[in-house]
Order: C-alpha cells, then structure tokens, then sequence
C-alpha cells in the first residue's frame, strides 16, 4: 500500500495548513458548540488529527521520516472516515483529503499494524461474515412472516438489501421489516437474499482492510449481477454508499442500479403509491448519514494528464469530476418528511454535504470509544439546540450509535432522545403502526 | 531529533495530564512544515523543520507558564502556535515543546457597551463574531480568514483584513495582553496588571506592548499570550447569519443561497476602473469619510478564480482575457448604515466617488450582458477622450443600474457579504500549492501602490521564466485602513511546492525583494525572525534590537525565537550597555 | 558635574548656565517638589549634535533631561531628582510634509499647537488637540505623553496621533519608527511616495510605545510625523446637559458606538466654567450657575461630500439618540454657544495654565477608566474629598472619550489659592491613594501616582525597568523617572 500512498503524495503536498478541514463552512456556523466539522479534531485538539496534519503524517511515512508502529495504527484509527475533510478541502485544493487517510490506513494495516479489536473484527468478518462472531440472528431473520420472495429461488424484480445491522440491532431489523411492508403496500415486487446476503464489506474498508474489502467487493457484485433484477434498494445508507461508490473506487460497482430507501419511499409517496395520512405530531430532526450523504458520491477513476499552466498552475486534462459532497442522498429524506402530517422538521446547522459524522464509521466503535461517544453527543446536542425530540436517520449506524450514546449524555432530554428510522416514521404516517 | 527523557515527560504528565501531551513522531511531524506552503528547493516535498520534542495542549495560563518555568530550568525550550495557519507555528530546535493552544478557546468577557472583548489563542474571529454581533460589535478580521485566532491576528502576525476601515488595524485594536514571558512570569499589560479592568495596554508610563509587537509580532517566539483584550468596531448588520434576512441553505460548497435580500443598511458593492490611479482616487476618497465598512482592492486572477471550482476552468477562464480586460482595477466595498439615513447618504456619497474617478459600479454576472461587457472593454481601452469617455461611462452605468436583480444578483450579493465580513479566501490556495507575498508596507495607500509597482518588477521577470505563476503580475491585495489614514498592500504570488523551478524561485524572489528595501520601502510582510537578518541592516539594524530584547527577557533561552528574533545565533549579539 | 566637555563640544550660544536661564527650567507647580533645577543649558541645532550631547554623557556620567516646551514648565514631566543638564529643543522647529490628501505632516520637538494650527488650517487640516492647551506647549511632548484628544471617534489607537518618528536611545544610536524606519533620507523616502504615516515597526519592535508616556527616560524624540483630520466645511456644536451622568454617559455611548459625530467633551459645569472665563474668572460663578452638572459638547459636521445632508442625518439621528435618554440638544446655553466652548477648547490657552485663572494655582488629578465607571471614580474622589473638608462644588471634573471611546480620561482639576497648599498637597496624596485603592488607572503617573503605581504590578515594574536597560543602559535620560 506504500505504492499507493506514494502516488498521493502529490495531493499531500497540496496542503498548506489553511485550516479549513476543521472546521464547518462559516455561513453555516451559528454557535462555537456546531464550528467543528472534523470529529478527531474536535475530541484531541491536535494538528495532526485532521485531513491536513494526516497529509503531513503520510509524508513523513514516505520520506522515512516516521516509521510504523502499532501505537501509530491505533491513533490513526480514531478517524470516523466520514470525508468532511475531502468536503472542505476539495474547494480550496482540488484534494480527496480521505483518500490520503484510508490510503494510510492501508498502509498501516499492511506493515501489520492495526488496532486488535479490528484485527479480531476482521477474522470475524471473513468467518462469519459479521464483525462480531458467530451471530445467533441469520441474515435473513428479520424478515421472518413477511412473506417476501426470496432470491435466487423466486424471482422479483427489486432486491432489497437489508444490510447486516439487522442481525445486531432489533431497532433496526425492525425499521428493515417495516420498510419490506411499505414496499409490498406499495405494490412493488420486492425480493430478498435472506440468509444469503452478504455483509457489503464496509467494515473491512473502514478498518483498512483494503484486500478483505476488494475480495467482498468482487464476490457480493458478482452475486447481485447474477440476481437478474432491475434494481437494487439499500435499506442502510452505510451499505449503499458502499454499494455505489466504494465498490467502483476499489474494485467495480453492480451492473445494476443502487438506489437507497429513501430515494424510492419519495418516490411511492410523490405518486400517490403510498398514502400518508395519519398525522405524526412529533418534532424531529434529521442527520444526514456520511455514506448516505457525501460518501456516496460516485468516484470517477479519473485518466488524464496533470498539466501546467501559467509556468506554476497544475491543471487536470480532461478536468477531474470533484467530489464536493453535493451529489449525495439529501433532497429526498426531507420530501419524505415534508410529507408526513403533523410533524415538525427542523434542520440542524451542519447538514448535507457538511453532515457532522455520528461517530460511529472508520471502525471507531470499537478501536476508540471515546471519539464516537464524544461525536455522537455533539450531534445530539445539535439536535436538542434545534428543539428536537427525536432525531431520526436513515442509516445503522447511525441510529445504532445515538441511541448506545444518548444514555451517557448528562442531560435528561438527551438521555430520552427517541432514535428513528425515517422509515419508522413513514410507517407511522402510513397507518401501519399499530 | 531529540524525544523526552522519562523524566521530562513525567513532569510535563503532571502539569497538563497524558490526554494533553503526545510525544509520538507522526504527530510531531503533523506539526512540523516550516511556513507550511514554503517548497522545498528540489521541489520534492516539504521543507521540514526540527522535529518538536512533544505537543503540548495546555488548557490555563498556570499549566503554561509551569511549563515555561520549566523550560527555564532545563534546556527544554517553548514555541507557542494556535490556528496555525500557513505559518504553521513550527519548532526550530528539537528541544522544543510546541504548545497548540487550542484547547485555550474561551471568550473571557464581552463588553457591548466599550465594545471590548477578551479572548484566549484559540478563540477564533468567527466565534468572537457570533456573539458580538448581537452587541452591535466586529472585531477585525484577519486576511486568512474568521478561521483564524483573533489574538493571535492582533498580537502576532500581520495582514490585511477588508473590515480594517471601521473595525481597526489589528495590532492596533490590542488594549491588553496576559503574557507568559520567558522567565516564566505572568504579566499583564496597562490596566489589566493594575486591576482596572482591560481598557488599555498603555501605561502606567510606557506602553510596554511595544516590547512585543510592532508590525509584526512575535509569532509564538517570545513566551506565550494568554489572553487579549481587544477592541472591537461597530456593527449594523444582522445579529446572525441564518437569520430571515441574510441565511444560507447549504446547498454547494461555494455557492450559498441567501434567503431574503440583504438588509436595507447594507450593500455589497463591486466597482471597476480604468486604472490604478483612478482606483487609488476613488479609494481615497470612500474611506476619508468613512463612507465604506469594508474595502479591499481584488485582483483580476482572484476574481477569475472566485467562482470557480477547480484549476482546469480557471485556464480556461484566464486565457479568455476577459478578467484582465475588466477586472483589471476592481474593488470590493461594503457600505453599512447605522441608520437607514445613513446608509443612504453614504451610499450616493459612494456613487458619487465612483463615478466621479471614472469607474463603474458592477452587478450581475457580466457575462450574460455581453453589449455591456464589450462597451466596458472599449471605455478602458479604446483610448477615449474625456467627452467620450464620460458618456460612455454614464450611459453604461445607467444600463447597469437598469438591469433587473435576479436571483444570482442576490445570491452573489449574499455569499459575497458573507465572505467578506469573514475574509473567506476562495480557494486562494487553489492556484498553486505555495502562496506567498513579497512586500506588504503599512503606511498610506498610494504607498501600497508604490510598493505594488516594485514588487511587480521584481516578480516580473519570475514570471516570464516561468517561475512565479504569471497571474498577470499585478497582485496586489490590501485596502485602507481606519478612516482611509493608513493603507497597506501586498502583491501575492503562487509557487508550486513539486515544481522545481517554482522552488529554486521562491528564495531568490524574496532575498530580491531586499532591493524595494533599498530604495525605501519597509520589508513588514516579509520580515519576521527569518529574514531580520537580511532586511535589518537596511533599517536601522532592527535585528539587533529585537535580539536584544530577546537576551534581556529570556536569559535561560527557554523560547524558541527563530520566528521572532532570527537565527539561533543571538548569543552573540553585543549589548549595548 | 563636568560641564567643560559639553562646553567645549556645542558651540557658545549653545550652552549656558546662567542662573536666569536655569530657573526658566523651574516646574511651575508648587505640589511638584524634590526637583532640582538644571546644571545647564544646551541647545543643540540637529542630530548629530545631540547625538554628541548623549554620547558624551554617556561616557562622562552625565545626565540629561529633555525639554521641548517653552517655559512656563507646568508639569512634572521635565523634573528630575538628580543633578542634571537640560537639552531644550524648543527651537526645533521644522514643520514639513503637510499633506493634505494623506492627512500627515512632519514636526519637531519644538513645534508648538500655535504654530501647526494655521499652517495646516490652510490646507483644510486640523488637529485632534489635548484641551486648551497652553501656547508654546510642544506638539510632539503632548504627544509623547499621551495627552487626552478629543476627537473619540478618529481616536483609534492610545498611540494616535503619533505616527512614526526618528528617536535617539539613551546610548546615541539612532532610529527610525514605523514606515519612517529606513536607513535612506527621508527625501528619498518621500519621493518614492511613503509618507512616513505606518505607526508599527519596523519588525516586532513598537518602541514607539515604549517612549510614549515615559516622560523622556526611554528616548529623545527629534522629529515625529503626526496625523491630521480633515476640517469640516460645516459644522454645528451642541450642547447637553443633565445633573445625572448616566444620561450623558448613555448618550456618549450610543453615539460613539455608531461613530457618530465628531469632537467630544464631558465637562462638569465647575471645568466649564473654569475654561471659558479664564480670561474674566469674575464671571465664573454666573457662567457656571448657567449649566447643569454635567455638559456633554459634541460637534456634528459635514465635510466634502453632500456636506450637508451629512450635517443633517446625523443632527437627526443624534437628536433621537438625545431624545431617548431624556436630554436637549442646543446649540447655546446661558449666551454661551457650543461653538463657543469648542473654540475655548481648541484653541491655546496662552501662556499660563488657564486651570490657574481661577485661584492662582491648580491641582490636577489624572486617571483613566471606562466611561461606565466615571461615576464611581468620581464618587471616590468626592468622598476623599470631604474628608479633606473639600467640598463638591470646588473642584471641577473633565472626563475624555478616547480610543472610541473604549476608555475615558477623567481629569479632577481643584483650584486652590497659594495659602491652601499644604492642605492641598495632603489632599492630592489622599485622593491619588483612596483612587488607587480602587483600582483606578493612572496611564501617566504624576504626583502622588508616580511614586505609588508601580508597586500594583510588580511584574510590569520589572519589564519597565527592562526596557529601561535596553533604551537607556546608562541612565543617561531622566534617571529617577518611575523609580527607574
């Protein structure tokens, strides 16, 4: 991995220490509480836990100036991986700032140092395809009585991919169930994999596990190119900005069109396929997911020239598609909600591209606990600052590190905090929630 | 490459706890690029400086000055950075702990009524900003942007920040520091150290500030600040962005929608001129009478670069000619009414300068009125007589004034407000991956002019090499300050760090810049501890002073002073008593 | 004292020791005691000289006291506690680079408000000024000790309006401050276009500060470059009174917080009175019975653009701000205008202090505060006072807007006739006591203040003491001075 960390050390060395990867845009800065936009940082106060000072650390790996260790490995991982950075700096650099830090993480993974909670997490997820071991809870548990058409036996035109939470998380099989119910509602032909879906593989690209990730990558792309289906719906937003950008970024992408639950929910609602009629007086707010959100946007495998004009100005020929975060998942969560009678939306102050990260992604919860819980609960009071009483999401672990998080918060309001699904509250207008 | 004794480490655990302390390398090297953006000379990679022995991030002014104490026993030594932007705040010597003052965040007290507030390092101009406006209070704003530390940008560094006109030059709105000296004492200046409250640096007798910052300060070299009390100017805008008058969705990186006009006291205005000299005129003549908020002088490059998003659009966009054909003398002034009244007076005063210097008060997007533009393009450079000339400009400043306001009209207005009164750089690091800038004379601002010409020719032959990016060589970024009284200009540039051409240049650009000093211009933006040696002799040896300031105030050398007093040779400066 | 060398280095006219000279040199206030008069004269013509002067006294243990002023000498500012020679620059009188478009012009140490005043007039320039200044005061010494403007909102910084200046160290070497800081001529400097405006520098250095307020024991200055303010073309002066200082204080600060208006008093009616009968202090009662307590004199004016809409927002604008806080604005009181009071106020006094019209002899308290606090610091005064048996109505308060009115400057002026000295000089020693007690701030310590300041802060005593072995190692200048 050192080859490829070598072949960013022309967008390392792009950095020049503007500060801007720590903190959030400033129209969108409205207290000192909501500035950061990078988690690390904000937990350690030191340089070299942002995009800039990991571009710094890298070049030092590279010019052997630093050599790997273990100790190394195990602060590097506290990065959530959730690509404000890249979002920041993009504008300012024309730089993917991530990109550098998973390409460190790589490398780190490679000279064999990683933190040993990962290292156990990763034999866990090449055994028993999941980070914990061997699970009680199937794949394919959480849809047990629905009655869905189960691949490759039965055909249907839609794969739903549940995602592997729903093996841990009961909430969130659960809001998976409820989202199954919506389709056939709908009338949608929808089929699932069951106990043969497989994890996506995100956790083993988080932890920098690059060759287990590639492996997962080929072998889950090829069993849904053999699904034979029109369309495939993520119910996690982890697994499709996994699905439809890590997977091409690192290996190659499903021939077949990723699209996440959101995206469909909007559209069953806007025609009229799903009626939502029963009114939902709650006050909510919603987080955007990282992989949901800017994680998602597809990376173009840019081939070109770089260029200089005006004897010093670098230039990419053909120019290179940017990821500033503006392609993901944001417009559709907010039609659904705006849809839902008597609820009360009111947005945070990071949202969208500029998302503040739950904490939960890069491997965090379980290699550096600390990080995740003091990002969570600045997202939480985000969303108290805002009035909510519920914050909803549309993504695992998201909602799986607010609702273990919340019940550390000092603050009874926080403490009681509901965690939703935004399928939950879909459910709920739709008349199914008994 | 020095790493703590167990000893030191132990120590230095017990005063700021194992969470505030990291003696790894990688992060050591996190923190050290000398003057970040300063290519190396092979153009390979990073100018490293000394690896710092430890990162420190004290949380009060007890834990920093035990740790100074303890330098002062030991041959341990402190440098002291905060936002750290492209100076980066480096060690120099591998025994030096480099305190980050970011965990020093605090706004210590804020005071609407003498419009004062009092920070720590680490507390930012747009955190000072949130609360200050809702006092009717602005602090001045640093050019790199409200990213950046209100204290450091008054006690330690320089530059120019558009708001100076109304809220103050910045080290001149100092009224008070808490400093951790050398010797490990705490002081603090004026009526802070006599118990009065923070209203003045200045006196009993002296005003001892001046042992610390003239033009430039410091820079993490001398001791550490840990608190300062700043003077703050007024403020007639909304009490936040996000507001129903001025707010932002967040919808692109660069291009924030604004809900609602801006306020009726309030106008963003962009104007353009036929020269430097009718540029200078108007300028003159906005700020005398305190008719502008905000002013800044921008370069056709930068406006080019502004709006756009990468490198590749920008070729294209500066090839076309058509920035440097308008755009070649522009500036950009906020005009801010403490009463609507006001604010219309000082808007047909700014009308009225503008036309009367010749140049064209600007809205849209030029492009999408190309008889417009064109008409423009022949006003500057057609050669016109005087007649002509001004029936040109008022029939196309009619036109202007006649287009409709659109929905981009308001956005650019929104974002571009928004931008200036928090010195955002759009993407000024985009160019190339060094910015630098040659010059930068606190003095008037025809002198900015002058001294703009100078550094042209100095640069100028770089750029025909190849050397310096040819960004049409007439750079200059400044404003006036407080009232129109002082101006300042500097000329940027950009080097590229891998190129290395761009990197053998960077050197010999600066070391020519000796030859403005020779003929009278003040070296301010390029002195600083590295080059007092170099630019010192021609004004009145100030390297020799400052390294005897340095001998007096820190005996036991337990600072790292390259930054403030030059190269690690001060033992040898003769005293003068 | 070894005279003989200075005698033989500076030519004849230069130097004397006559004992009519020596006494012109006497501190014309009689609580200022201890100082001993000069031991001579000198009168150098330029630098070189002067720098001669200070390198032999460094060499023969010499020591020097700076004057710029012309006699009467009414401060402590010149006195000094050891045997010492006078350097009188009071002849230095170059006035150039008047530049109107740049608001700046060049004086030396000798130049007085007499002199710059129509010299700049006619260019359409004037000047933030100290109050009622008397003539033959050197600009450049009011400067350097940091006199009180009034001009608030073009007050941007305590060092204004000081721009750059040339200086002499206590050792002889020469320097430069600010954009002047360059080793080429100053012509050359002005050719190439640099007005010499830039305060800070050069480097980190701000020793400019370090000689302002030092009271000549850090530097000789030789020549400053000042800043000037546009004249209005039109003007109004207003006058607003109250018997409570909260409305004027929050009058005060409304306006300056928008920066409206341009000159700016506070007077109690006891300090007006005092000023504007100083040439008839038989009229002093009448005038004072005229006015409120507390008098609030602001300038609203126009300039060169639409001068008089300008003139007309802001009388508006600052007449709502009157209204709201329950004061009148006009433009005459008791047959005294507004614009009457500004002239009084701006224009040199004459030779004698006009504070000493009233009863022969003035003392003169000096302290800085926010204007929030006057009140209190006035309360303080009042009760030292009548424990002095010193009633409110003897003595007068002038409290100064300055640096935008970030901080005030209260100055307590109590006439006393010459057989009242002693009970006075007790007095000023109470009050500057009972003030400091309370953390009250005296910027330019004077009397009783210069000799008790320094022990509030030990820690910026030593750094003082500091920079006095950078500026002067030898004590050359003012030794004594602060202790130092």
């Amino acid at each position: 991995m050192r080859e490829r960390l070598q072949e960013l050390k022309y967008d390392m060395l792009k950095c020049n220490r503007c500060n801007f990867c720590k903190m959030a845009p400033f129209p969108t800065i409205v207290s000192k509480q909501y500035e950061d936009i990078c988690p690390i940082f904000k937990h350690y106060r030191m340089h070299g836990f942002t995009g800039s000072g990991q571009s710094y650390a890298s070049i030092a790996i590279l010019e052997d100036r630093v050599t790997p260790d273990q100790t190394f490995a195990e602060q590097q991982a506290a990065c959530t991986a959730c690509g404000a950075c890249t979002t920041m700096c993009m504008h300012h650099t024309e730089t993917d700032r991530l990109e550098i830090n998973m390409a460190l993480r790589e490398h780190l993974v490679d000279e064999g140092f990683s933190p040993e909670v990962h290292k156990k997490a990763i034999e866990n997820l090449k055994q028993h395809d999941n980070l914990y071991g061997d699970l009680k809870i199937s794949p394919g548990a959480w849809a047990e009585g629905l009655n869905l058409k189960k691949f490759p036996e039965q055909k249907a035109k839609v794969l739903l991919f549940a995602g592997c939470a729903t093996r841990y998380n009961a909430a969130y099989a659960a809001s998976a169930r409820k989202f199954a119910e919506l389709l056939l509602k709908a009338g949608v032909d929808v089929g699932i994999l069951g106990d043969d879906e497989p994890s996506c593989g995100l956790p083993a690209f988080w932890r920098g596990y690059k060759d287990v990730f590639v492996d997962k990558a080929k072998s889950v792309t090829q069993q849904l190119n053999d699904l034979g289906v029109d369309k495939i719906i993520c119910m996690g937003g982890s697994c499709y900005g996994t699905l439809k950008a890590r997977y091409h970024e690192y290996a190659e992408k499903p021939a077949i069109g990723v699209f996440h639950a959101t995206t469909v929910l909007a559209e069953l609602i806007g025609k009229g396929k799903l009626a939502l009629t029963t009114p939902v007086p709650m006050t909510v707010t919603y987080h955007d997911p990282c992989y949901l959100g800017r994680r998602s946007e597809f990376k173009n495998k840019w081939q070109g020239e770089i260029k200089t004009a005006f004897g010093q100005m670098d230039y990419y020929d053909p120019p290179k598609r940017h990821n500033f975060g503006t392609d993901g998942i944001y417009d559709e969560p907010r039609k659904i909600l705006a849809a839902i009678p008597g609820l009360t939306f009111n947005e945070m102050h990071r949202i969208r591209e500029y998302a503040w990260c739950c904490g939960g992604g890069g491997g965090v919860h379980d290699a550096v606990p600390e990080v995740e819980q003091s990002t969570a609960l600045n997202r939480l009071e985000e969303a108290r600052d805002v009035k909510a009483d519920c914050i909803v999401s549309a993504c695992p672990y998201c909602e799986n590190t607010f609702s273990l998080t919340k019940k550390k918060s000092d603050r009874k309001e926080i403490r009681e905090m509901q965690v939703l699904d935004i399928v939950d509250l879909v459910y709920k207008a739709a008349g199914l929630d008994a | 490459m020095y790493n703590l004794t167990d000893e030191q480490r132990k120590k230095l655990v017990e005063i700021v706890g194992e969470e505030n302390i990291s003696t790894e390398p990688w992060q050591r090297d996190a923190y050290g690029i000398w003057f970040a953006s300063q290519p190396r000379p092979d153009g390979e990679g990073v100018y490293w400086t000394e690896r710092a022995a430890a990162i420190i991030t004290p949380r009060t002014v007890e834990q920093v000055q035990k740790i100074t104490q303890y330098c002062n026993e030991t041959d341990l030594m402190i440098h002291v950075t905060s936002t750290g932007q492209l100076v980066a705040g480096a060690a120099t010597f591998d025994h030096t702990l480099l305190l980050d003052m970011s965990r020093m965040d605090d706004i210590v007290s804020m005071d609407g009524e003498n419009m004062t507030v009092v920070v720590e390092p680490f507390a930012r101009s747009i955190d000072v900003q949130m609360q200050s406006w809702k006092k009717n209070c602005n602090p001045y704003v640093i050019s790199i942007g409200a990213v950046g530390s209100t204290l450091a940008a008054a006690t330690s560094h320089t530059g120019y920040g558009s708001i100076g006109t109304s809220c103050g030059y910045g080290p001149r709105t100092l009224l008070g520091v808490e400093w951790v000296m050398p010797d490990g004492d705490v002081i603090r200046f004026g009526s802070a150290g006599q118990g009065s409250g923070w209203f003045t640096a200045a006196g009993p007798g002296p005003d001892l500030l001046g042992s610390i910052r003239g033009f430039n300060g410091a820079m993490g070299g001398l001791g550490a600040y840990t608190k300062a009390a700043i003077k703050m100017g007024p403020w007639y805008g909304p009490s936040e962005i996000g507001g129903d008058e001025i707010a932002f969705g967040c919808k692109t990186p660069s291009n924030f929608i604004k809900k609602g006009g801006l306020p009726k006291n309030m106008s963003l205005n962009t104007t353009i001129y036929p020269s430097m000299e009718a540029m200078s005129d108007a300028h003159y003549h906005m700020h005398e009478e305190n008719i502008c908020y905000s002013g800044s002088r921008m370069p056709a490059f930068v406006l080019a670069m502004a709006p756009l998003k990468d490198n590749a659009s920008l070729v294209k966009e500066w090839e076309s000619g058509f920035h440097k054909k308008i755009y070649g003398y522009t500036l950009s002034n906020q005009i801010q009414g403490a009463s609507q009244d006001e604010y219309e007076w000082k808007q047909k005063c700014f009308n009225k300068v503008v036309s009367d210097a010749g140049g064209i008060r600007m809205r849209g997007v030029l492009k999408m009125y190309p008889k417009i533009a064109e008409d423009i393009m022949k006003l500057f450079h057609a050669g016109l007589s005087p007649d002509e000339y001004r029936t040109l400009q008022l029939d196309i400043q009619a036109r202007i004034d006649a287009l409709p306001v659109t929905p981009i009209d308001i956005m650019a207005a929104g974002a571009s407000t928004a931008a200036a009164l928090r010195n955002v750089d759009p993407g000024l690091a985009r160019p190339a991956s060094a910015m630098f800038t040659l010059g930068g004379n606190l003095d008037t601002w025809d002198a900015g002019v002058v001294q703009n010409k100078l550094t042209m020719e100095i640069k100028e032959p770089y750029v025909t090499k190849g050397g310096i990016l040819d960004d049409g060589v007439d750079t200059g970024c400044g404003n006036p300050y407080e009232g129109g009284h002082l101006g300042y200009t500097e000329n940027v540039f950009w080097v590229n760090r891998v190129n290395k051409n761009g990197a053998e240049t960077l050197p010999k650009a600066i070391g020519d810049a000796v030859t403005e000093i020779q003929k009278g211009i003040s070296s301010f933006t390029i002195s600083s501890g590295m080059n007092n040696e170099r630019f010192g002799p021609y004004e009145f040896d100030y390297q020799i002073w400052t390294k005897r300031i340095k001998k007096i105030l820190d005996p036991n050398d337990a600072c790292d002073s390259t930054t403030y007093s030059g190269s690690p040779d001060h033992k040898e400066v003769p005293m003068n008593g | 004292m070894n005279l003989d060398v200075l005698k033989n280095m500076l030519p004849q006219d230069a130097v004397s020791t006559s004992d009519s000279d020596l006494q012109a040199y006497k501190i014309n206030d009689p609580l200022a005691t201890g100082y001993m008069l000069p031991s001579a004269i000198l009168k150098p013509k330029n630098f070189e000289e002067l720098q001669k002067i200070i390198q032999t006294a460094n060499k023969e243990d010499l020591k020097l006291v700076i004057v710029s002023s012309v006699a009467p000498h009414n401060r402590e500012g010149i006195g000094c506690t050891e045997e010492h020679v006078v350097v009188d620059l009071s002849g230095w009188k170059l006035i150039d680079g008047v530049d109107r478009k740049n608001l700046v012009c060049r004086v030396e140490p000798g130049v007085t408000y007499d002199e710059l005043i129509p010299i700049i007039d006619k260019e359409g320039m004037i000047f933030p000024m100290p109050l009622a200044p008397k003539s033959g005061k050197s600009i450049v010494a009011a400067i350097l000790d940091r006199e009180a403007t009034n001009w608030p909102n073009h007050h941007w910084n305590s060092q204004d309006p000081l721009c750059s200046m040339e200086f002499a160290f206590g050792s002889g070497e020469q320097f430069r401050t600010g954009s002047a800081a360059n080793n080429v001529p100053v012509e050359q400097l002005r050719a190439l276009g640099i007005s010499m405006k830039g305060p800070n520098g050069p480097g980190s250095l701000g020793l400019q500060r370090i000689i302002q307020g030092s009271q000549g024991c850090m530097g000789v200055v030789t020549w400053a470059t000042i800043k000037l303010e546009m004249k209005p073309t039109i003007s109004k002066v207003m006058i607003l009174q109250s018997d409570n200082l909260r409305q004027i204080e929050q009058f005060v600060y409304d306006v300056d917080h928008h920066r409206w208006g341009e000159r700016q008093y506070i007077f109690d009616n006891h300090t007006l009175a005092m000023l504007m009968t100083y040439k008839n202090p038989g009229d002093f009662d009448k005038v004072k019975a005229s006015f409120k307590k507390y008098i609030c004199v602001q300038e609203i004016a126009g300039f060169h653009l639409f001068p008089e809409e300008r003139l007309e927002y802001q009388t508006r604008d600052i007449k709502k701000i009157a209204t709201g806080v329950g004061l009148k604005m006009e433009e005459e009181v008791g047959g005294i205008a507004g614009s009457d009071i500004l002239a009084a106020a701006t224009t040199p006094c004459g030779q004698t202090d006009w504070r000493k019209s009233l009863k022969g002899e003035c003392m003169s308290l000096h302290m800085q505060t926010t204007l929030d606090r006057a009140n209190e610091y006035i309360g303080i005064f009042n009760a030292a006072a009548s424990v002095a048996g010193i009633k409110r109505e003897e003595y007068g308060v002038h409290i100064q807007p300055i640096v935008q009115n970030s901080s005030v400057y209260i100055e307590f002026m109590l006439p006393y006739a010459a057989a009242d000295l002693e009970k006075i000089r007790a007095f000023e020693e109470s009050a500057t006591k009972a003030l400091n007690a309370n953390q009250a701030f005296f910027a330019r310590p004077y009397g009783t203040s210069a000799k008790i300041v320094w022990d509030n802060d030990p820690v910026s005593t030593k750094l003082m003491k500091q920079m006095k072995g950078l500026m002067d190692p030898n004590r050359v200048l003012c030794p004594g001075k602060f202790g130092l």
